[in-house]
């Protein structure tokens, strides 16, 4: 039981949701599944932005455009023989649960800015855009959490080419490390998570020298600690080896 | 807050706190197949069905499956699709403890019901948000595979 909560509020429109935001103690509420693990004693009132917030998939020859109401396991349903097939197997690789993949949506998975989540990740390394209700759009990387989402929008261009890198100790288990390299024209962007405490991004040349690489490394490397998955040695020498291999498997 | 939805084919009206999570009000309605286990979404034996795919209850609030079509294993005892699939399990030898297998049984409904073709891979995907600590995984994959073939 999540005792804290008093009211649970369920909108008819953003205006009103996004008022009702302001109020002391109250949280969006769209699948739960984040929030409800967490039971935050402070969460008062619930925001039910579910039958708000889109759950459409738009794909033209200029963007891809995804509902923020759209669970996990829908994009992997939509995606998973069609392109980019890098989305649907990130959406798969942040939660291998089905139960919970049926639950999750994508506007959670952005909004707790999760540096475990492959989705989060490949949205970052893809340059998303989120459109929000009745704010201006902004990039993910740009967002300041504020706000409701209500579509995610990705040029066609930042789809071509991407690759997703995991390291973990199992298949299934939650990965330590995520490279997420996206390359568009000459261009190199790689978004870096796993256990972090944020999600760290770079680009650089498609043609970087070997220097380039270990300064790209290093400064992708800068949050990382020594813990039971290995040395912050170990993990530095992986990013280096990945970010050489994404680089050769990208732009050779 | 009210709440009103389908269970198991019938309808229900109830009040009920607004934190209260689906996994709670069915144990307090008598459903003992949904069970309580880790509480944080991690070993699936409280899955349920809403609307034909497969949720678990602890993660879900009572105000979420307003109007929605929830089915328990209750419910589902009677269908033919769980009860081939039931006994397959026991044919196979595919149950030990028991404490996963309404869980088991509730997922490779919603795997049956969702017409995705039956494989290897799409069973051990729909298994695996339900945590089995004694049987390996390989008799609960063989009999899903078995009854649907």
């Amino acid at each position: 039981m999540w005792s804290s909560i008093e009211q649970i509020l369920s909108p008819p429109d953003f205006a009103q949701a996004l008022a009702a935001l302001q109020k002391p103690g109250a949280a969006i509420l769209a699948g739960g599944s984040y929030m409800n693990t967490e039971q935050n004693p402070e969460t008062r009132i619930l925001v039910d932005v579910s039958t708000l917030v889109s759950r459409d998939i738009q794909q033209t020859n200029e963007f891809l455009k995804l509902g923020a109401g759209l669970s996990l396991q829908e994009i992997i349903e939509h995606f998973h023989a069609g392109k980019p097939a890098e989305l649907a197997e990130a959406a798969r690789q942040s939660c291998f649960s089905k139960n919970i993949r049926n639950q999750r949506q994508l506007g959670g998975e952005i909004g707790h800015s999760r540096p475990d989540s492959e989705l989060n990740i490949y949205l970052h390394a893809v340059q998303a855009r989120l459109l929000l209700a009745e704010s201006e759009p902004v990039l993910i990387h740009n967002w300041d959490g504020k706000g409701i989402i209500d579509a995610v929008q990705v040029e066609t261009e930042d789809l071509r080419d991407s690759r997703i890198r995991r390291f973990a100790l199992l298949p299934s288990a939650p990965a330590f490390l995520i490279l997420v390299a996206n390359r568009r024209g000459q261009a190199l962007r790689v978004s870096l998570g796993g256990r972090l405490n944020s999600i760290h991004s770079l680009e650089f040349s498609c043609e970087p020298t070997p220097e380039d690489i270990k300064t790209a490394a290093g400064i992708l490397s800068k949050e990382l600690v020594t813990d039971h998955y290995g040395s912050i040695e170990y993990k530095h020498k992986l990013i280096l080896k990945t970010l050489s291999e994404l680089q050769e498997s990208l732009c050779g | 807050m009210r709440i009103s939805f389908q269970l198991n084919g019938k309808a229900v009206e109830t009040d009920a706190h607004p934190g209260m999570t689906v996994l709670e009000f069915l144990r307090s309605e008598a459903f003992f197949s949904v069970k309580q286990g880790c509480d944080k979404g991690e070993c699936g034996t409280c899955s349920i069905l809403v609307d034909d795919r497969c949720y678990n209850a602890c993660l879900l609030l009572l105000h979420s499956i307003q109007g929605k079509r929830v089915e328990t294993l209750e419910g589902l005892n009677g269908s033919s699709e769980t009860r081939k699939l039931q006994e397959s399990f026991i044919s196979e030898g595919a149950i030990q403890c028991g404490y996963c297998t309404p869980g088991m049984l509730v997922s490779l409904t919603a795997l049956q019901r969702s017409g995705e073709p039956l494989s290897a891979e799409s069973v051990r995907d729909s298994l695996a948000g339900n945590l089995c600590r004694c049987t390996g995984y390989l008799k609960p994959v063989k009999a899903a595979l078995e009854q649907g073939s």
